[in-house]
């Protein structure tokens, strides 16, 4: 059915969203079946701040580092379980137990200490014939940020030529930075279908769609996308009204904990992590200079709490997209250990609050405890229902 | 194998057999064959210059409340690099956030009302125990508070991020003092590209303080306070490599208050002379075979950071005659040092001592990034930094085991601390670990890391000695 629409086919809602949750369901195959038929390279990221554009200019497909949510004792002596996050302990869990064994590169975009640390434990202990440490500003509002982020974008772009043998051409970038808009701006709309009342897709869709265009080739994402969102509106609804929930917080890729929130009487409408909205929040506007444009949309989307000072500027964003998705309440989703977030929580539930938007704080440790996370959820959501 | 072959060779010359006791996963093994030979006491003698650091701690602390009637700057942040960056309008006072720090931290009463005010604000304590300590003051209303009552508000915020939990506190004590804030980031690469930006961050830096306190910026003043930042850092890390010789003439406990001014007040010049004299007399206490303590039955190091509350855990292996003496905590964070790529760490030359003099603002600007970016080992990214350092560090300051604590509230000075353990236990170095936080005293059992003290000691071959007691 990719690419052909599905409208008057029969095709219920749950099997638009197929592909995406294939994907995500067996990650690992849809990259080793790339790889397969394309014979090109895949190179693996960490964190959002990688400028994926260039990779995929090259002609490799990026794919997103992404753990699963269990608890295990593989990384125990890289990287203590008292001390790291679980999110990226479990992405270093799944490079040593092989199940990267595609990759043919690495890099990261360095952000949070956590997922440099598994970065770094990666490349000693998990060879890969090509890795790159890029130096992402952390005072991205410096006046500089956008000249140091361009000089990095270049370092990446040319170490990448040099390993691959092979220049990226001005057009290949043209090409790349317009399927990754592309992508941005179907993505924007599947996500607008969500200040619908009831939305028009559920907020575990949403994420395994974002999460989706995280792992497979942009382009053919997009192509799935293109009659999906074109059809989405004519489709019976098949999601029954809920309290109206906002997903803020830490990295989550957990699909479970999405569905049992959902199942409890909410609809989950909108979110800001770098799983979902952040990662593809703000076009490329282009320029002569490729990388510049690159590199001002890296400096200009929502950031990442570790970037974000002196002045706030995720706050307002979240109070925005607060508003404009009719938020009733907003469950704070904090990793273990993940500091960034812990310091702006205070002020994100103080802010929320004042709007009239209350908040729950969850604590993630990996397997998540469902139990603990139902009675916190239940409790926030009993409170609108009797407000309202 | 053919690393620990090379292991017990390199320390056979000190009379000492390795074991491969490994207290990273709980009890420990037992050492075949430890024997540690050296029980001959050694002279010991009180630091001539010690009143002085006293002084210059004493000075730098009342400085925040006298600044005012100077005409002197109060800035606020954690500004413990680049600290030449505001001498350029003179000399200025640095309250850090909050003046009581190291007194909360010594006071577990008021330690503990400190976090819990933090913690009641939401401040879980994943986070860095320091920045909640940091942010307890605020909340109380301590952070622009002297002694005697008197408020003292700082001219602005300046904060060197040597990590985010830094830029993050400096923000919330910003926006709850309404104080201006200006973030300066250490890149954590070194490249042709990064100088650069640390270059405009810093030229930027500049002129931001221009306006905000309508002063003007001296580069005269600038360029001498380049030149004692560097001295500094380059004199203590001359003095680090002194305590090579056996016995060490300085033990951990004392280093760790002997680089405070350093800390503090490198910039100035009395601090520079400070060093001075102190590296003479560490050189004179070498030459005359003045120990720190009595005995060096064993020489250990401790990596990463200490519990700053709990220092007394130092003076723990003196009653079997062993001795800190040394670790990263001590050498890395204000010291000058040349990496070299065998991981032999080596003081670095001042500017002056390489026959390059400043000239201009560029010249000292450039000079700054050099000593950060080039200089500092902190400030390096996971990747680049080598965990066999520690092993090349063992060698030459003539280690018999490391201590190091896994501090789950610091993740910038803990980083690539399983890669160290697994490169200690790879090349059969004694080694031990324990958890704790360098600020909050809730998440360190003392009792129980004392206990595991005792036993990696005896199992080093150590017996506790009768009637020892520290000479100094």
């Amino acid at each position: 059915m990719i690419g052909t629409g599905y409208a008057g086919l029969g095709i219920s809602q749950m099997e638009v969203f197929k592909p995406f949750h294939d994907c995500v369901d067996d990650r690992h195959r849809y990259a080793k079946d790339w790889k397969a038929k394309t014979g090109g390279k895949v190179i693996g990221y960490f964190c959002t701040y990688v400028p994926e554009e260039i990779i995929y200019a090259a002609g490799m497909l990026p794919v997103r580092i992404i753990g699963g949510n269990e608890s295990q004792t593989i990384t125990d002596e890289y990287c203590s379980r008292n001390k790291w996050c679980p999110f990226s302990r479990n992405c270093l869990a799944e490079g040593l137990r092989g199940h990267y064994d595609y990759l043919d590169g690495l890099v990261i975009g360095a952000s949070c200490f956590h997922t440099q640390e598994v970065f770094s434990a990666w490349v000693k202990h998990i060879p890969v014939s090509f890795w790159h440490y890029l130096f992402v500003p952390g005072c991205l509002q410096s006046r500089s940020a956008d000249r140091c982020l361009t000089g990095e974008f270049e370092e990446f772009k040319s170490a990448l030529e040099t390993w691959n043998g092979k220049a990226i051409t001005v057009e290949a970038l043209d090409r790349s930075i317009e399927t990754y808009n592309r992508s941005r701006q179907l993505m924007k709309e599947l996500y607008a279908f969500r200040k619908n009342e009831p939305p028009l897709l559920s907020g575990t869709e949403a994420m395994e769609t974002v999460l989706a265009s995280q792992l497979m080739d942009k382009g053919e994402h997009n192509e799935i996308m293109k009659p999906l969102i074109a059809d989405l509106p004519g489709q019976k609804n098949s999601i029954s009204p809920g309290i109206r929930l906002m997903i803020l917080g830490s990295e989550n890729n957990d699909m479970e904990l999405l569905k049992a929130i959902e199942s409890w009487g909410a609809n989950i409408v909108i979110d800001d992590h770098c799983v979902g909205s952040r990662y593809f929040w703000g076009e490329i506007i282009p320029e002569e200079d490729r990388l510049r444009a690159m590199a001002n949309r890296y400096v200009q989307r929502p950031p990442c709490p570790t970037k974000d000072f002196p002045e706030r500027r995720r706050l307002p964003h979240v109070l925005r997209l607060a508003k404009e998705y009719n938020v009733q309440a907003a469950v704070i989703l904090l990793q273990k250990f993940c500091e960034p977030h812990q310091f702006d929580t205070p002020m994100i539930e103080s802010a929320l609050n004042k709007l009239n938007i209350p908040t729950v704080v969850v604590e993630i440790d990996a397997p998540i405890s469902l139990g603990q996370v139902r009675i916190r959820v239940e409790s926030l959501l009993d409170m609108i229902r009797i407000e309202t | 194998m053919g690393g620990l072959v090379l292991w017990y060779g390199m320390f056979a010359p000190y009379g000492r057999l390795l074991g491969t006791t490994d207290f990273s996963r709980g009890a420990p093994s037992i050492v075949e064959g430890a024997m540690l030979k050296n029980m001959r006491k050694y002279k010991t003698k009180r630091l001539d210059c010690w009143p002085m650091m006293k002084e210059l701690r004493r000075a730098h602390f009342k400085h925040t409340w006298e600044a005012r009637d100077k005409g002197d700057l109060v800035v606020m942040g954690i500004f413990e690099w680049f600290l030449a960056l505001c001498a350029g309008f003179g000399d200025y006072a640095n309250p850090s956030y909050g003046p009581y720090y190291t007194q909360m931290l010594r006071d577990k009463e008021k330690a503990l009302k400190c976090f819990e005010v933090a913690e009641a604000k939401g401040f879980r304590r994943d986070i860095c125990a320091s920045m909640r300590c940091h942010l307890g003051q605020l909340y109380m209303g301590l952070t622009q508070r002297g002694p005697r009552g008197e408020i003292v508000k700082p001219d602005f915020i300046l904060q060197p991020a040597a990590c985010y939990s830094m830029s993050k506190t400096g923000q919330i004590v910003s926006e709850e003092l309404q104080v201006p804030y200006l973030n300066l980031e250490f890149p954590t690469k070194d490249t042709k590209n990064t100088r650069a930006y640390l270059l405009t961050e810093m030229e930027e830096a500049i002129d931001w303080m221009e306006k905000k306190t309508g002063r003007p910026f001296s580069d005269e003043k600038f360029i001498e306070a380049v030149q004692n930042e560097w001295e500094c850092m380059v004199l203590w890390a001359k003095t680090c490599e002194l305590n090579k010789a056996i016995p060490a003439p300085l033990d951990y406990r004392q280093m760790w208050s002997l680089r405070i001014p350093s800390i503090t007040s490198r910039y100035k010049k009395d601090t520079v002379k400070f060093y001075q004299i102190l590296l003479e007399e560490v050189k004179g206490r070498v030459a005359n075979g003045i120990s720190a303590n009595a005995y060096e039955t064993a020489r250990l190091f401790h990596q990463f950071l200490p519990p700053f509350y709990g220092l007394d855990i130092f003076k723990a292996p003196l009653k079997y005659g062993a001795s800190f003496i040394g670790g990263d905590g001590v050498f890395s964070s204000m010291g000058a040092w040349v990496i070299h790529g065998d991981g032999t760490w080596e003081a670095a030359k001042t500017p002056r001592d390489r026959g390059i003099e400043l000239q201009d603002r560029e010249d000292a600007l450039e000079s700054l990034a050099d000593l950060y970016l080039g200089y500092l080992p902190a400030s390096r990214c996971t990747t680049s930094a080598n965990p066999k350092e520690v092993i090349k560090m063992v060698q030459d300051w003539h280690v018999d085991g490391v201590v190091l604590m896994i501090d789950r509230g610091c993740k910038t000075l803990s980083a690539g601390q399983e890669e160290q353990i697994v490169e200690l236990k790879e090349a059969g170095i004694p080694r031990m670990v324990y958890e704790g936080s360098h600020a909050d005293f809730r998440d360190f059992d003392e009792g129980t890391t004392l206990r595991r003290f005792d036993l990696f000691l005896e199992n080093l071959g150590l017996t506790k000695l009768e009637g020892i007691k520290k000479e100094e």
